[in-house]
């Protein structure tokens, strides 16, 4: 799993059946100091969060396993959201 | 061509490569971390609940960061600063972390590390 910035959303009107109703959204994954490692990510969300909000995602066949169809064609899913930047504590 | 060495090197991310996400969601693999903090999360999938979420940083062997962070679920008590082994698979991560598999968990920290004995020079490639 990582930390990441929401930083955007994805509008997809045709996309596969199993992932209507799924909100798309385009993450940055932060590194310690919350500043940006990596390239954006499109994440399907499984926590209900929002555009500038941090959360944690897990990738893999994983990423699938929050939806109640276990076929949702996902890799990268956010599964929580950080209750604020100061929740998060490192040396 | 890359030599057997190189192409070791670059799977424990130990060359620069481009990008470094690609690397670690093509090569599932045990890694050495420290423990550098927790995260605090209110809202998240119901499998979390009870869970530690710990926010460490890949180490090489040699006890050097790595520069990538990334998140991990703790099965042992591991504490700040504590050099860990983190499990990099769905299967044995969401055990550990858990008890049960089907969660979406990607890492579970598994093991703190007492020490690591290194050979002094890598053997060379033949």
């Amino acid at each position: 799993m990582q930390l990441a910035r929401v930083i955007g959303t994805v509008v997809a009107t045709m996309k596969n059946p199993s992932l209507e109703g799924r909100k798309l959204l385009i993450i940055q994954s932060l590194n310690k100091n919350l500043l940006p490692q990596g390239k954006p990510l499109v994440a399907v969300d499984a926590a209900g969060a929002g555009v500038g909000e941090l959360v944690f995602w897990c990738r893999g066949k994983e990423a699938s396993f929050p939806f109640k169809r276990e076929d949702t064609p996902t890799d990268c899913t956010i599964v929580g959201i950080v209750d604020s930047d100061k929740h998060v504590t490192s040396v | 061509m890359r030599t057997r060495r190189e192409t070791h090197a670059a799977m424990l991310g130990l060359i620069e490569t481009g990008n470094e996400q690609v690397n670690n969601l093509r090569y599932r693999k045990m890694i050495l971390a420290k423990v550098l903090g927790n995260v605090v999360a209110t809202q998240k999938n119901t499998r979390y609940d009870d869970a530690r979420i710990m926010l460490c940083e890949q180490i090489t062997p040699e006890g050097e960061a790595m520069g990538n962070t990334l998140i991990a679920l703790d099965s042992v008590d591991a504490g700040v600063g504590d050099t860990v082994l983190i499990v990099q698979e769905g299967w044995g991560a969401s055990t550990a972390a858990t008890g049960k598999i089907g969660a979406a968990i990607d890492s579970a920290i598994v093991g703190v590390v007492d020490y690591i004995d290194l050979l002094k020079e890598l053997p060379s490639d033949q």
